[in-house]
């Protein structure tokens, strides 16, 4: 049993080793098997980016599926020369816009704000202490309101730069802009963050 | 320097900071800064420990499974593996429990592998393992793309050959139909032509290692094709292409092209602060100029220093702002940061006994030794086109 399960880790290790793009190219041929491999590489990443900017989960949940359908029908639509991380993120992205415009007149603050609209479950490989728990907790009603505050334009750069971690290359050639744009961007975004989170940092500080 | 550094300046960088994007001018000056300022210091602590926390705000997850068109079945359904995927599953499978295949297929380290006949001489190849960080030349970023695309994907299909070379008979029809598919659609070879077209067309001449492993990424693509072809068992043409690439300089170069590849995708001009602070060190014998080669389609080329010293004497180093050089390029600027900016005129060598660069404790540092604008003087990288002789004046009309 040990030694099977040893041997499944070291396959899961072998397979994690092929990069994007190869399983892009066994996507095209049809293999499930690298779609799922992509799938379970980047969904919860996709999920996280287009909740938090379009700020309704369930909605999220819903253009995920359809990133991964459009990418399991054409697979010929990613350019093997690019980078699968930044190309699939722009699909998601363009879903994400999309969406947004249709729903532009309903999308107000109050809905954003509602609770359980924006829930927050932690992966299991990055389940915070008890004590970060509580203060994530705290954090996410704050978060989500500063985040449908922002443009559109500083959301997405914030998403993914200051909370995915992207990088300012990548995230320029995900919303097509230059590297420096995304700096400002970013700066300006989170200069409205603390500027919006000015009274609960307050607030926490003076908590006995 | 930080007489110009005020408070608003230092707010401005915090978010650079924090992602550590920093020059490193401005990273030597917003130190200072902060470190002298009380109040920056607190805002920055708490700005750090704000955004460090957001950065670790979990993700969201999702339990459904990957979905799949209407019709098209369940995904567990239809996912039963072609046989090129069986085969190649079957392929890594066998070259795990044999421990060959991934562990053999190490880039950059001495191979576990006997070596096969080489085709080709290789010797008579010019194999560098480090890049001469003095011969660093600045090609275009796209010259960078391609490099790093070649190189991820030339990793990539070792790896498919090293383990589906593995393959027993039966299963290596399958691989060899896999790869014969990802060569095709791979853009290998069409990179590798790129950048050997830029190398030859704009670019002048990259370090002969990349121009190298340009043409034998071309060579494997063509012998793969060839090879693959062929009208022997799957098996043999399996091993004469495991043979092919293991015979190949390829693996010996992909490392010290990965970190070139760094060098010339890094957003702003790399400097050579950065390129010389790895481990390598080369920098401290460039006594007699900074050799610096644009490439054409950069706009310019900027340099950071660490630092500027003036006749050897660092106290001097506010001096050396105002120094300027050749046709106005200065080194300095009023803020304070220790930058060189050349604007692209098809490339230059700054070639003079009176600047000097060396490295003091990963520092690096440029040395003016001589002051005064004209002792230093920018030339152009080719030599000068000769110029043509002007054609005779025509005749005037209505004279004879």
């Amino acid at each position: 049993m040990g030694l099977r399960r040893e041997f499944a880790a070291e396959a899961v290790a072998q397979h994690g080793r092929e990069s994007d793009e190869v399983l892009m190219v066994r996507v095209a041929e049809g293999d499930t098997a690298a779609y799922e491999a992509l799938y379970h590489r980047y969904k919860n990443r996709l999920l996280t980016f287009v909740a938090r900017y379009v700020g309704d989960r369930d909605a999220a949940e819903d253009l995920v599926q359809e990133v991964f359908l459009k990418l399991y029908r054409a697979p010929a639509a990613f350019d093997p020369r690019n980078r699968f991380m930044t190309w699939v993120f722009t699909v998601a992205r363009n879903l994400a816009i999309d969406h947004l415009r249709r729903k532009k007149p309903a999308t107000t603050l109050a809905q954003t704000t509602d609770e359980g609209e924006v829930r927050i479950e932690p992966e299991d490989r990055d389940t915070p202490a008890p004590a970060d728990a509580v203060l994530f907790e705290e954090m996410e009603g704050r978060l989500s309101h500063v985040l449908m505050s922002l443009s559109d334009k500083l959301r997405e750069v914030f998403v993914l730069c200051a909370m995915q971690g992207l990088s300012y290359e990548e995230v320029a050639q995900i919303v097509g802009c230059p590297a420096k744009t995304v700096s400002s961007r970013l700066a300006r975004a989170r200069r409205r963050f603390l500027e919006e989170l000015e009274p609960y940092l307050e607030g926490k500080r003076n908590r006995p | 320097m930080t007489d110009h550094f005020d408070c608003e300046l230092a707010e401005s960088l915090f978010s650079r900071a924090f992602d550590g994007r920093l020059s490193a001018a401005e990273k030597i000056a917003f130190t200072a800064h902060v470190e002298s300022c009380a109040r920056c210091e607190s805002e920055y602590e708490r700005y750090d420990q704000v955004f460090s926390l957001v950065r670790g705000m979990p993700s969201f997850t999702t339990d459904r499974p990957a979905p799949l068109p209407a019709g098209a079945g369940s995904f567990r359904a239809a996912s039963r593996p072609s046989l090129i995927v069986r085969a190649a599953r079957v392929a890594g499978a066998a070259a795990l429990i044999l421990g060959v295949g991934f562990v053999a297929y190490q880039f950059g380290r001495e191979t576990r592998v006997e070596a096969p006949p080489r085709a080709t001489p290789v010797a008579e190849r010019p194999v560098e393992t480090t890049p001469d960080l003095r011969d660093v030349r600045l090609p275009a970023r796209k010259a960078g793309g391609y490099l790093r695309r070649l190189v991820r994907g030339t990793k990539d299909l070792g790896l498919l050959v090293e383990s589906a070379g593995t393959a027993p008979e039966a299963e290596a029809e399958g691989a060899v139909r896999l790869i014969d598919n990802v060569v095709a659609r791979s853009p290998l070879g069409d990179d590798a032509r790129r950048l050997r077209e830029l190398d030859e067309a704009s670019l002048r001449s990259y370090t002969p290692h990349i121009r190298s492993f340009a043409r034998e990424v071309e060579e494997l693509v063509e012998r793969s094709r060839t090879d693959l072809a062929r009208s022997e068992s799957a098996a043999l043409r399996m091993a004469r292409l495991r043979e092919a690439y293991r015979s190949r300089t390829l693996r010996e170069h992909v490392k010290s092209l990965e970190d070139l590849a760094d060098i010339y995708e890094m957003p702003p001009m790399p400097s050579f602060a950065e390129g010389g602070n790895g481990a390598t060190g080369p920098l401290d014998d460039l006594a007699g100029g900074v050799r610096l080669l644009i490439c054409g389609e950069r706009e310019a080329a900027r340099l950071h220093f660490e630092r500027v010293m003036m006749n050897g004497d660092p106290t001097q180093r506010r001096v050396s702002m105002a120094f300027a050089i050749g046709r106005g390029f200065n080194v300095g600027s009023p803020s304070g940061d220790f930058e060189l900016v050349l604007p692209h005129e098809g490339g230059f060598w700054i070639d003079t006994p009176a600047i000097r660069s060396r490295v003091v404790d990963g520092a690096f540092i440029i040395e003016v030794l001589k002051q005064g604008s004209s002792s230093i003087r920018l030339a152009p990288v080719d030599p000068p086109t000769p110029a043509i002789p002007e054609a005779p004046a025509p005749p005037r009309r209505g004279r004879l």
